[in-house]
Order: structure tokens, then sequence, then C-alpha cells
């Protein structure tokens, strides 16, 4: 099977299991909605002055200053409170992990049940995991100032402005790379975890180290089909955006519902890199890579 | 026209007729010896001082036969005028179409505009030979200043500027005042500058300097030199003073200085007399005994102030650098030693500023007013791969001329030239105004990340070209009263930026953002603790106060002014001012004089408030209460509105009143008490209420407080689903992390 054949079989596993992306909405949706709720008084104060008609037409940051010397406190709080529900947010994903891989590792339909079990009995290993990714995340986020910034910064600056733009664009992009590359990394750490029951956070990241850099081309093949379908999801609905004007409370409306639209293709996404990714680990024939020692010899594995 | 000596009020400079002759020279071929025609023609008399000048400058004359003559002879004006004489008569009939060909030229009648008469009373008039050396980052130069005594009075002494001396140590004036931010003083980043050798009338005052520091007594500063004259300057009498000056040019700082390898931008260059002010002008009370001086250290919250004369200057540079400067440049000279002379001119002018810059891309366009048919060439220097700005460059500058002379006049902008230099990126040179000559401000990759969708490169030329009217020509005193060039140049900036880029996009216009001009003032003056009166010297204030009242408090003043007595009478302020002040220099009293005559009645209520006070414009709601009148029919409601004065500022404010059938009234309330309420008795309960419901008052430092109203739905709706899209968004992007 080449990248494209698991990229349409996990579509289609997800599909069989939809439910899954209605769990994560819902969540996505109710987190969203606890913090909104502290902003209406806020915008309520700015709709109940003389400006309102203006912020139909458009965000003027002409009112800001005033708006902000009067509710800058309540802004502040609201946002705090808002931390709190995002933090939230990623801790209950992290939960979830395990019961989204439950459900795509079986192309049988899963209830909310064995979703919810899957995920409480994997929840201490992926929150393990997830410990683990953030320093990686630092050291990747290191990795792209020092060796890639800095460097192509100091090129830039004896460039002309034109030239030293798309030197930053080059970096932006090298970094964005760079950031999948730890997203792909982890992602198979996921993988490996569930896919062989293991205890090890670290040794599921080395062996999922190993896989990829034993599969890298097909890894990355697969990984770049979800990256694109990604990214032209947001290209279009960027444009989509552009294009509706938002003047009429019909136009608000039907915005709205393009928006709601998109936040759950990109959560369809988020599970299909898994899907596809699991499919693809679960496609390479045994053994699979299962320590450090494997990570230095797994260039002989056939 | 007779020009028989430099210090000849009616002087047309000898470097500008060399201008029109040289023109002229490279145009046709074999007409080097009409140069003596013309000049007979236009009467000149060319005095001794100037014979070598000519001979010097201007190959056309030395090589015409007339000027060999004139060489051999060395002789007096009425040697040179007999040669031309004998020169145009063996040659009539060729001059003669010759002439009338080139006297219809564009050269030549832009040449008639700079300028017949004297535009201003020309009392500080330079002739500067200076040399730069790129390696060493030194300027030497020599100036012949003819300074005009134009006071009653007999003056005793003379006082220069030394700017450069600001960042001669760490202990100057300007050193203090930064508190610390003190860039140059690192490596070669010092600078300073020194009168080596001075003399008046052709006597050595060299010994007879002193550095004084007439606004703190701080004896480490040298930023002001005084001068003791061995003969006081007489009323009336034009004192003629030689002096040398060397000068370290300090790393970029405050706009003036090197940066890089092949960058230079001199302002504030040279040793700069001040402003002998006599009595009754400005601030000096009219019944004074004697007029003083107003010749003020170096301060980092203050800019500039001198008088008007006539800038003849000789830069010599490496030849691969390219010169802007203020006024025009007519020539350019190569030199045996790898230098090069360029020879500049600018005529009414209180500053003359210049560039180096040896990667400068330039451009050129002009524009002409469809009126008068009056041509402003406008020259840009560019840095290379700003390509992206020039248009933007060249639109604003033609748009805000045209502005302007739509708003002040015709020929608002009399000078033939413009010159924009677009800075050397980090050279922190962007964004400042020389008579003539504006710095542009480009934060290129923003620009170009948005698609030129912000438009800074806009905003700033026209700030800076507007100050070429508020500063350049009504030149007031920026040590003492910058609000009266920053703040009328803000209030253009704003009001032109709308004209042209729309009232609320401005300034940005990009992904749904919109910004006006007006924006990135009024925060600063709404948050600032400094929105202090106007009636202090602007040294006093710390920097950013004082742009605070200079840039952002002035500018609302204005623009609330506009809105309260209308534009149509404002702008007739506006230019009975500029026309009456301009190529001179006023002080806040004299721009109160002329509101208060124009409008017709006196507006010294606004005026005694906002420019001599502290207070603060704040009107509110209060409260709104409506009560059913059960006992009479038709549900008949008995309303009141309490609308709030918070600031001490009292303005005559409207308040509008929206009742729940739909009508409304607008109520006028001076603003005079402390509280006012309106009563109303009527089949409707108020629904609204709005105070300055039109935004007449900008100066208002609350506008959230001026409505009472209820929320609006669809902003209610619009704005909590989009707070909540973003909010999972965010929550979507987080969950990367998971």
């Amino acid at each position: 099977m080449n990248a494209r054949s698991h990229f349409s079989e996990a579509q289609k596993n997800i599909f069989r299991n939809r439910a899954v992306i209605g769990y994560l909405y819902l969540i996505n949706l109710l987190l969203a909605i606890a913090m909104t709720l502290p902003m209406v008084s806020n915008i309520e104060a700015l709709a109940s002055t003389a400006f309102a008609k203006d912020l139909i037409d458009g965000f003027f940051l002409d009112y800001l200053p005033d708006y902000w010397q009067i509710y800058s406190p309540a802004f502040a709080t609201a946002m705090r409170f808002s931390l709190s529900f995002a933090a939230l947010y990623v801790i209950i994903n992290v939960f979830l992990m395990g019961g989204i891989f439950a459900t795509i590792a079986h192309s049988a339909t899963e209830g909310i049940r064995e979703f919810l079990y899957a995920s409480a009995t994997f929840f201490g290993r992926y929150f393990r995991l997830f410990l683990l990714a953030l320093p990686f995340l630092v050291l990747f986020l290191v990795s792209f100032a020092l060796g890639i910034l800095a460097p192509l910064s100091s090129i830039a600056e004896s460039l002309q402005p034109d030239s030293a733009n798309r030197i930053y664009i080059i970096a932006l992009v090298l970094g964005f790379l760079l950031l999948n590359a730890w997203g792909m990394l982890f992602d198979y750490s996921k993988i490996v975890l569930f896919a062989q029951n293991r205890k090890s956070a670290f040794k599921s990241f080395l062996s999922a180290t190993a896989f990829v850099l034993k599969n890298v081309l097909k890894c990355s093949r697969l990984y770049l089909i979800n990256l694109t379908i990604l990214c032209l999801l947001f290209i279009s609905y960027f444009a989509l955006e552009s294009t509706i004007p938002n003047t009429t409370l019909l136009q608000t409306f039907g915005l709205f519902v393009i928006q709601q639209i998109f936040i759950v293709a990109r959560l369809w996404m988020k599970v299909s890199f898994f899907a596809s990714q699991h499919h693809f680990y679960t496609y390479v024939p045994e053994p699979k890579t299962s320590g450090l020692r494997e990570l230095f010899t797994s260039a002989q594995r056939p | 026209m007779v020009v028989n000596s430099p210090s000849n009020e009616r002087l047309f400079s000898t470097a500008y007729q060399i201008a029109i002759l040289e023109n002229i020279s490279t145009k046709v071929k074999g007409f080097n010896k009409s140069a003596g025609f013309l000049l007979h023609l236009l009467d000149f008399r060319v005095s001794k001082p100037y014979l070598s000048q000519i001979q010097n400058s201007c190959p056309l004359v030395r090589q015409s036969a007339c000027a060999k003559r004139c060489h051999s002879a060395r002789s007096s004006s009425k040697t040179i005028e007999y040669q031309l004489k004998l020169l145009c008569m063996q040659n009539f009939k060729r001059l003669f179409f010759a002439f009338l060909f080139f006297a219809f030229s564009p050269a030549f009648l832009v040449a008639q505009t700079m300028f017949a008469e004297p535009l201003s009373d020309r009392i500080a008039n330079y002739t500067i030979a200076v040399t730069l050396d790129d390696s060493a980052r030194v300027l030497d130069g020599r100036i012949t200043l003819r300074w005009k005594n134009a006071s009653t009075d007999t003056v005793p002494d003379l006082r220069f500027h030394l700017y450069f001396n600001a960042f001669k140590n760490n202990q100057s004036t300007f050193a203090l005042e930064s508190k610390g931010d003190m860039p140059w003083k690192v490596g070669d980043a010092w600078g300073w500058t020194e009168i080596t050798a001075l003399s008046v009338r052709g006597q050595d005052h060299t010994g007879r300097m002193q550095h004084i520091a007439p606004d703190d007594g701080n004896a480490d500063d040298q930023t002001v030199v005084q001068v003791l004259l061995s003969n006081p300057a007489l009323p009336g009498e034009t004192l003629e003073i030689d002096y040398d000056f060397h000068a370290k040019i300090p790393r970029n700082h405050t706009r003036t200085g090197w940066w890089g390898d092949d960058f230079f931008f001199m302002v504030q260059w040279f040793p700069k007399i001040g402003v002998y002010e006599k009595p009754g002008m400005r601030l000096v009370p009219a019944d004074a005994e004697r007029g003083r001086w107003n010749c003020h250290q170096f301060h980092p919250s203050t800019e500039f102030y001198a008088d008007f004369g006539v800038y003849d200057v000789q830069i010599t540079v490496p030849t691969h650098y390219k010169v802007a400067s203020s006024g025009i440049i007519h020539r350019e000279r190569l030199n045996s030693d790898h230098t090069k002379t360029v020879f500049a001119y600018a005529e009414d002018v209180h500053d003359f500023a210049w560039l180096a810059d040896a990667s400068v891309q330039e451009f050129e366009d002009s524009y002409q007013n469809p009126r008068s048919g009056q041509i402003v060439n406008i020259r840009l220097m560019l840095q290379p791969g700003h390509e992206l700005a020039e248009q933007a460059y060249f639109e604003s500058a033609k748009a805000t001329l045209r502005y302007f002379d739509d708003w002040l006049g015709d020929g608002a902008y009399p000078y033939p030239q413009l010159t924009i230099v677009d800075p050397q990126p980090g050279s922190g040179a962007g964004g400042m105004e020389y008579p003539t000559l504006i710095t542009g401000g480009v934060f290129y990759p923003l620009s170009w990340w948005t698609n030129n969708k912000l438009r800074i490169v806009e905003i700033v030329t026209i700030h800076e070209l507007a100050h070429q009217f508020w500063q350049g020509m009504v030149a007031s005193n920026e040590f003492e009263e910058a609000f009266l060039d920053e703040g009328f140049t803000t209030y253009s900036e704003n009001r032109i930026g709308e004209a042209l880029y729309g009232s609320k996009t401005s300034l940005l216009d990009f992904g749904g953002l919109k910004i006006s001009g007006e924006f990135a003032r009024r925060p600063a003056y709404v948050h600032s603790h400094g929105k202090s009166d106007a009636t202090l010297e602007q040294f006093t204030f710390e920097v950013d106060e004082s742009r605070n009242l200079a840039y952002n408090k002035w500018s609302l003043a204005l623009k609330t002014l506009e809105r309260m007595i209308g534009r149509q009478k404002f702008d007739a302020i506006l230019r009975n001012y500029f026309q009456r002040w301009r190529f001179k220099h006023p002080a806040k009293y004299d721009f109160i004089a002329v509101a208060n005559e124009v409008n017709g009645e006196s507006l010294d209520w606004f005026f005694d408030q906002i420019i001599f006070g502290d207070g603060v414009v704040d009107f509110a709601v209060a409260s709104v209460q409506n009560r059913l009148q059960e006992e009479l029919a038709d549900n008949q409601y008995n309303s009141e509105v309490t609308v709030r004065r918070i600031g001490d500022v009292m303005l005559p404010v409207e308040v509008l009143v929206g009742f729940s059938d739909g009508s409304e009234v607008l109520e006028k309330w001076d603003g005079k008490a402390r509280t006012h309420k309106f009563h109303y008795s009527r089949p409707a309960r108020i629904t609204r209420v709005v105070v300055d419901p039109e935004l007449k008052i900008p100066l208002d430092v609350n506008l959230m407080n001026n409505s009472q109203m209820p929320a609006n739905q669809h902003v209610m709706q619009k704005y909590l689903l989009k707070w909540l899209f973003w909010m999972q968004s965010t929550l979507a992007l987080l969950s990367v992390l998971s």
C-alpha cells in the first residue's frame, strides 16, 4: 500500500467512527463557550455605546483605548479564566488519546463507554508522554532559533529587503517543517504506546523514533499528505471568509456555520493524522523496533 | 536686477545664476558665450568677491571668451561688465535667438520662481564649503555667515548652536536628560563640533568664544557657544562672520550622523547661529527694553529654531557617494583627488540638511499644480530593495502638495524642489523634516508582508511634508512651543490621510483590522499622565510627555476646534495663519490672535483651557430615568436624563436623546455645570442617550461613558460568535500539544 492508500483507508475508518469527531467537537465547543462567557459583559459594554453601529462594518481599533482603560481589568480576568480552560482542554485531549486510538484501531464502531474506558486506561501513559513531549518541543524550538533562524537572519541582514524577506519565509517554512517533525515523532510515539501496549513513554518514543528513521520517506510522505490537506483547508477557509461580508445578521450566522464546519474539519484532520499513521504502522510487518538498541540498529532491519 | 554684494538683501545668488547658465550650457553645444549675454540682459553686475567663485564653479564662464578676458584682467565688476557687453555685441544675433529659446525653457522658468523677491527677511545667510572624510567620519568646513541685526538693539554678542556636542560626553544636558539612553557612548559613536577659527568683520574673535548653558547652567554642556563681539552689532548692521569648524560625526542619533560604512545623514551639522528675538517678537514683551538671544541647548525632547536665510553650500565627498540636500543641487564637479564637489543652493529656509549615501538610488517625479501650473520637482533617494515604496512616496507626496494647495492656497509650497530621503534601515534617520528635505519611514518588512496595506510610508511622508508648512515656513520655536508645529502637522497628517485613504483606514486596512491615523495618536494622550498645559517650555518636559503634548494633545485639540466651529471657518483661520506667518516666527499668542480675528468672536474659552490649562475633557451620561404616568392614558412617560462633566474642561456639547417611538431630540449643553438634567414628558420612553453624538470632541478622554443605550444585538452576536470561533481555534491549535 502506498501513502495515499493508508490515508484513504484512515478516512474510511474515521467516517465509520465519526462519533469520535462529534465527541471532540462537543468538547471543543463547550470549553470555547465557557471561555466566551466571561467576555459577554465586555462585549455588551462595547455594544451599548454609540460606536456599536461602526463595529458592524469592521473591527476599528480606534475605540480600543477608551475601551481598554475601563475594561482591561475585566478583560484580564476573562483571559485568565480562559487560560485555565485552555489548560483543561489540553489535559482532556491527553485523556481522550486512548479512546481515539482504541476507536481508530478497530474497524468496528465503538460506543462511548468503550471510548471512555480506553481513555481512562491509557491516560497515565499518555500523560507521561505529554510531559516528555514538552521539553522536546522546547528543544526543537531552540534548535529552530539557533540552527535556522539565527544563521538565516545574519544572511538576510546583508541582503536587500526583498531577498531578506524571502530568506525569512524560508526560515519560517523550515521552522514549520521542524515543528512537524516533532509532531510526527510524537504521533508515532502515541501509536507505539497504544499498539504495543507499552508502559514506558520514553521507550515508546525511542521505538517511534527508530520506526520513523527506518521508514522516514514513507512516514514523511504520509505526513505530508495530511499536512497538505490541512493547509488547503486553512487556505480555503481564509479565502472563503475574506469573500463573505459580515455586516448583516444572516451573513454573521452564515459565516459562523462555515467556521463550525472548519473547526470540525480541523478536528477530523487531527484524527486523520493519527488514523493514517496508525494504519501505516500496523501495515508494516513485525517485528517492530522496541527500544534504544533497535534505534541504533534500525538501518539493518528489513 | 542688481547683484552688487553678497550681503545685498535683494541678492539673486550667483550660484543660482550659475545654475541657470549651466542648465543652458548642457542643452546647446557652443552656447558657452551666451553666459555673458544672459548676465548682461539680466543686468547682473558681478562683484569682486564673486568673481573667483564664478570662475571656479562654472566651466561655462571659465571657458568662455568673456571669462578668459575677465580672468586675465582679474578685474573689478565694471571690467567684467564691460567684457560681457563686448561679447554680447560680437554675438548679438546668435545669442538673441538663443536667449529667446532658453528664456522659455523649463529650467529658466523654474529659475524664475526661486525667488524674484525674498520670501523671508533672510537674517542668516550662509556660504559653506564642507568636506566629508568618510573614513575618519569627520567634517571640515569653512563658513561665511552674513547675519543681520534686525533689531533696534546694539547686540554685544553672538550665539551659536553646536549640536554635535550633545554627543561629546556623558554629562551633556542631552546625555543627562536621556537618562542612560546614550548609544553614542561607545567606540566611534561619539560626536562633537568645534569652531577652530572665527573672525567678525575680518577681526579674529577665536579667543572671544566661550561655551554657555543658558537653559540649565550645565558646565559640561557645550552645545551653545557665545562670541563676545569686540564691537557690538549695530541696529540694522549685517555682520560678516567667517569661521572654520571641525566636526567628528556621531553614529546616527536623533537623525544625525553616520550609519554603516557609507551612509552619512548630516543634519544640525554646522555651527548655526541662534535667533536674536527683538522686543515684540514671539514671547518677548513688546515693551521690553531690549531683545534677547533665543539659542537653547540641545535637549532630547526638543527640536530646532533658526532664522531664515540663503544657503550656498559646496559639499565635497568621495566620488562614490550620491548626495542629496535641502534646496537644489545645481552642479557636481569631479576633483582630482577622487572626490567630487556638489554645489547646493537654497533660499528662504532656516536649516540645511544633506545626505551622502553610496548605495542609494535616485528617482524623480514632479507635481504640477493644475491651476497655477507651478511645478515641484520631487527627488527621491531610495534604498535598494525598497522599490515597493517608490510609488507610495511619490503618490503621497504629490497628493499632499495638492491638498495643501487646495487648503492653504496655490503655491503653498513655493520651492522648486522637494527631496525625500529613504534612509538606510537601522540608521534611525527616518521620519524627520528639514526645509525642502524630508526623510521617510519604511518598516519595509511590515509593508512587504501587508502588501503596502500598512501605510507607514504614506503617513510618514504626509507628516514630514506637512512640516514643510508648519515649521518649515510657519517657523515656530520647536524648543519652546513644539505643539505649534507637531500639533498642526499631526492634525494635517490625520486629515490628509483620512482624505486619501479613508477615515477609518488611513493607517491600516489589512486582514479585517482597520486603524485610522487618529488611533495611532489618541491612545498615547488618553493613557498619558502628561495631559499638561502648553505654557511650559518644551524642554522642561520628559521626552514621552513632550511628544504627548506636542503631537497628540494638540492635534486632537485642533480637530476638536475644527468640529466645534465648523471646517469652513476653521480652514479660514488656518489659511490666514499660514499666509500671515509663513517665513516668520509665530508664537501661540499669534495663532490665537488670528483665530479670534478670523472667527469673528473670541475663542479664548477654548484656548484658555486647552493651551493654558491642564484639565481634561470628559463628558458622560450619568443616568436615564423613565417613569410611567399610570394616571395618564397613552403610556405617558416622565423621563429625565442626567449628563455629567467629569473633566475640568468646559466645552459646549450636544446630547442626543432617542425615544422608543423612534423620535430623537438633539440638545445643546454649555458644559459649564458639573451636571445637567433634561426633562421630557411624552408617550415614549427614552431608549438611548449619546453625549457628543457626532464625536466633535475627540479630546474627550473617555468615549465609553458618552452613551447609554441598549446593547446592539447585531454587534453582540457578531462579536460573541467571533470570540467563540477564536476560542475554538485556539483550543484546536493547543490540541497539537496533546
